[in-house]
């Protein structure tokens, strides 16, 4: 048949097979599978089988239309190269079910079960359902490839309204507790039934967004054009008024989400805190810092046993601002105690000494030497709120905590701001482009690298602080490496070095994923998380390396370059090096 | 040129990395106004010496001067506040900051008013002029000469540290760049360049030194080394 790419076929339909078959594997499908999102038909787990078919059968036939190519014709051959990549991916995991029935792999494969074949072959058992397990993901390839046959902004459409009618049906909880707080209670329990979205409905949602979608898209091209004006003047103030009108929003935001939503959004507003003082550490001054956990652990420890009333040492019973002076001055101490040691190293040994030292403080924190200041495995428990005029803030009001924490954010993001902007973080930057010449200029580099491991301690000292009033009681395991970890991801996935782009980061995994021990949106997923972590993480070093949201100015100044690079064309011919030579001498 | 006072002195210094002997009894001066070169080969000891003017290399014996006073012992950050500031190899420019950020870092030291300084450096390098807001690591080598040179000046150093200022760049390039440290130099900075380029070096040197396996094998005025038969024999035995 013409057009038809016969080996891009097979490798995108062995793609979608290996996705299948990873699914099943691990879990994701068996798990998902009785959860539903449009009622009465889709599953969860059917969608996490299957999302990928109509990707392939699209990218069978996907060829980039370079300039002065011609544009390929479209037809037939498109939708048979996604029925065939579609096919392909039906065989394998036809072919993987036949295994698995045939053969016991329970004792490795935990997952690979009697039940699981029950529920991929629709109950039909083996031979019988395996028509059925090899056409459903051919048919999908097929609509992937046929995806070709209408124009760019049809499918745009269609995409969007079927991404969206699943993130409605997903994001159940958030969307009926919203409407709740509207007191639209009553529409949620139309639409909604058994915690999936009716089909009518996923329908009404699908044809809504297909309506909106280009009107939407303007409607953000014009925010980015007002956001990003070419005018400096013009910038500052709109970014002024913007940031106003996202204070406003937050104001406004636990008001209409409730208490449970509040607190996802707490901890959100947490782990921001800390990914801002990783941010410093890592984004601005450039060290690779896996330890930092520890001064989240020194902060919350110090702010434990000054002020719990069962204390195992300390009576002293303080007020919770009382405290964190000190909690500032211990993560300080602590800041200045790992920092020296280990600020001559660099890269990987930095980031595997500083790993040692986290995992050092945790133990200490539970060893017996310890025990009789902090308690232990037992830890610090009854730990009060904070006390704010005359309401005290604690973790049983997300609410409160949620504008605690907020205003600890602005004050976090304020300063990140200013040191970037000062001459200190001209010194960060410059030690971390060239630390050699940076210190032939004249610039400390062991004093600027401390400052910036000073400070990174003082932000998580002050989210530590936070937590400990949050939380109520505090144990080792709360500073587990993983915290580490995931404020680093928190800051890659965001955008080194960008204030917003850490927002957006904290957000997107901690608010919809969750933090180590915190549920996110996507609390089915918890069993889930660390490898959703990793496979974002992958996906973002492969792809997008600078994060979801790179410094504007970084993004500003590459586009000047090439556009000044490009300059000399115009420029009258005749060695632009004799231009060079200095006037006069 | 009549030389003024020694800017930069080295008495007898002596290096070690470990067990190896580097700098082995190394003397030399550098009076104001001047343009003193030091030649040497590949691992004669020209960017340890740099490196121990500006205490990133302790010297295990003899002292270092600048403007008479001892400074070993000294942080970088202390001697380049006392007016060494440094061109170094291959220019090594902060290469994803922009031209006047180069700058900026330059003057990182100074608490005083540096608009001057600019003007200072843009007049002698117009071309940097309309450079100035873009990445340093997008500038053509020659261009980039010219920020690593205006990035040392802008911290008014009393002696200006070149190394190897010839090193990578196309001929045509390297004598502008010899006419950019005559230059400076006329402007009234001190420079002392090291140098593996010797003929270049001393046709505007007042003074120069050659260097061998961390032994100063000889010196005497540009125009005396050039002519010295001895000279030439020594540094092509160097290299060969």
């Amino acid at each position: 048949m013409t057009g038809v790419d016969l080996r891009r076929t097979l490798r995108w339909g062995s793609i979608a097979g290996a996705v299948m078959v990873f699914t099943c594997a691990v879990g994701l499908f068996e798990a998902f599978e009785d959860r539903l999102l449009v009622y009465p038909f889709l599953s969860l787990g059917h969608v996490l089988l299957l999302w990928f078919l109509p990707l392939a059968g699209y990218q069978a036939t996907n060829e980039p239309v370079l300039e002065g190519m011609e544009a390929p014709s479209k037809g037939l051959h498109n939708a048979m190269a996604g029925l065939g990549a579609g096919l392909a991916g039906g065989i394998l995991i036809g072919a993987f079910t036949v295994i698995i029935d045939a053969v016991d792999v329970r004792d490795v494969f935990v997952r690979l079960s009697a039940r699981l074949v029950d529920l991929l072959t629709h109950g039909w058992g083996v031979p019988g359902g395996l028509v059925l397990l090899v056409a459903v993901p051919a048919l999908l390839g097929m609509a992937g490839g046929m995806l070709h046959l209408v124009s760019a902004p049809v499918r745009r459409r269609l995409i969007l309204a079927l991404e969206w009618a699943l993130v409605v049906a997903l994001l159940e909880q958030v969307f009926s507790q919203v409407l709740r707080q509207l007191r639209l209670g009553a529409v949620g329990n139309i639409i909604f039934t058994r915690r999936a979205l009716e089909w009518w409905a996923a329908l009404a949602v699908a044809v809504l967004v297909a309506v909106l979608a280009e009107r939407a898209r303007g409607g953000i091209g014009r925010i980015r054009g007002y956001l990003f004006a070419a005018d400096a003047v013009r910038r500052t103030r709109n970014s002024i008024w913007s940031a106003l009108a996202v204070l406003a929003f937050l104001i406004v935001l636990p008001q209409l989400l409730g208490s449970l939503l509040s607190e996802l959004l707490a901890n959100v507003g947490l782990f921001l805190l800390m990914g801002l003082g990783l941010n410093i550490v890592v984004g601005l001054a450039g060290m690779l810092d896996l330890g930092y956990v520890a001064f989240f652990a020194v902060g919350a420890y110090t702010v434990g046993v000054l002020t719990s009333p069962i204390s195992p040492r300390f009576d002293v019973e303080w007020s919770w601002w009382a405290a964190l002076p000190v909690a500032i001055l211990m993560s300080v101490i602590a800041g200045v105690l790992v920092g020296t040691p280990v600020i001559r190293m660099r890269g990987d040994y930095l980031a595997i000494v500083t790993l040692g030292f986290g995992e050092i403080v945790r133990i200490l924190f539970l060893s017996d030497w310890l025990a009789p200041t902090f308690g232990g495995a037992q830890g610090v428990r009854n730990v009060p709120g904070i006390p704010v005029g005359v309401a005290e803030i604690r973790g049983s009001q997300p609410v409160g905590v949620l504008y605690f924490a907020f205003g600890l954010v602005l004050v976090a993001a304020w300063v990140s701001w200013a040191l970037q902007e000062s001459r200190l973080g001209r010194a960060w930057t410059a030690i971390r482009e060239d630390e050699t010449v940076a210190a032939a200029m004249g610039i400390n580099v062991v004093r600027a690298k401390l400052n910036a491991f000073i400070v990174g301690a003082i932000l998580a000292g002050l989210g530590g602080a936070l937590f400990a009033a949050k939380v109520g009681s505090i144990f080792p395991s709360s500073f587990e490496l993983l915290v580490s970890i995931i404020v680093l991801v928190v800051v890659i996935v965001g955008g080194m070095g960008n204030i917003p782009g850490v927002a957006v980061g904290a957000v997107l995994l901690i608010g919809v994923l969750g933090g180590p021990t915190q549920p996110g949106l996507l609390a089915e997923f918890a069993e889930f998380k660390l490898l959703i972590y990793g496979a974002l993480l992958v996906f973002m070093m492969l792809r997008k390396p600078e994060g979801l949201l790179p410094s504007v100015r970084r993004s500003r100044e590459l586009r000047g370059d090439e556009l000044s690079q490009d300059a000399w064309l115009d420029r009258p011919s005749g060695g632009a090096e004799v231009d060079a030579r200095p006037a006069g001498g | 040129m009549a030389p003024g006072r020694p800017v930069l002195e080295f008495r007898s210094v002596h290096t070690h990395y470990g067990p190896v002997h580097i700098l082995k009894d190394v003397s030399l001066s550098i009076h104001e106004g001047q343009i003193v070169c030091l030649l040497g080969g590949n691992a004669s000891g020209k960017t340890t010496t740099l490196k121990t003017v500006l205490g990133m290399v302790a010297p295990t014996a003899g002292e270092v001067l600048v403007e008479g006073e001892v400074v070993n012992g000294w942080s970088t950050a202390q001697i380049v506040a006392r007016g060494v500031s440094m061109v170094p190899e291959n220019r090594r420019l902060f290469k994803r900051m922009t031209v006047k950020e180069n700058l900026e870092i330059g003057a990182y030291l100074r608490a005083d008013d540096t608009s001057t300084d600019y003007e200072r450096i843009l007049d002698m390098f117009p071309r940097l002029k309309e450079r100035l807001g873009q990445r340093a690591g997008t500038l053509s080598g020659g261009e980039q000469q010219m920020v690593a040179v205006g990035r040392a000046l802008m911290a008014r150093p009393r002696v200006l540290l070149m190394d190897e200022p010839s090193m990578g760049l196309a001929p045509v390039l390297v004598a502008q760049n010899f006419d950019i440290i005559r230059q400076i130099n006329e402007a009234g900075t001190t420079v002392f360049v090291v140098e593996q380029n010797a003929n270049m070096a001393l046709s505007i040197a007042d003074y120069g030194y050659v260097l061998q396996t961390g032994r100063i094998v000889l010196s005497g005025t540009g125009r005396d080394l050039l002519a010295n038969p001895e000279m030439q024999q020594a540094y092509l035995g160097e290299v060969g």
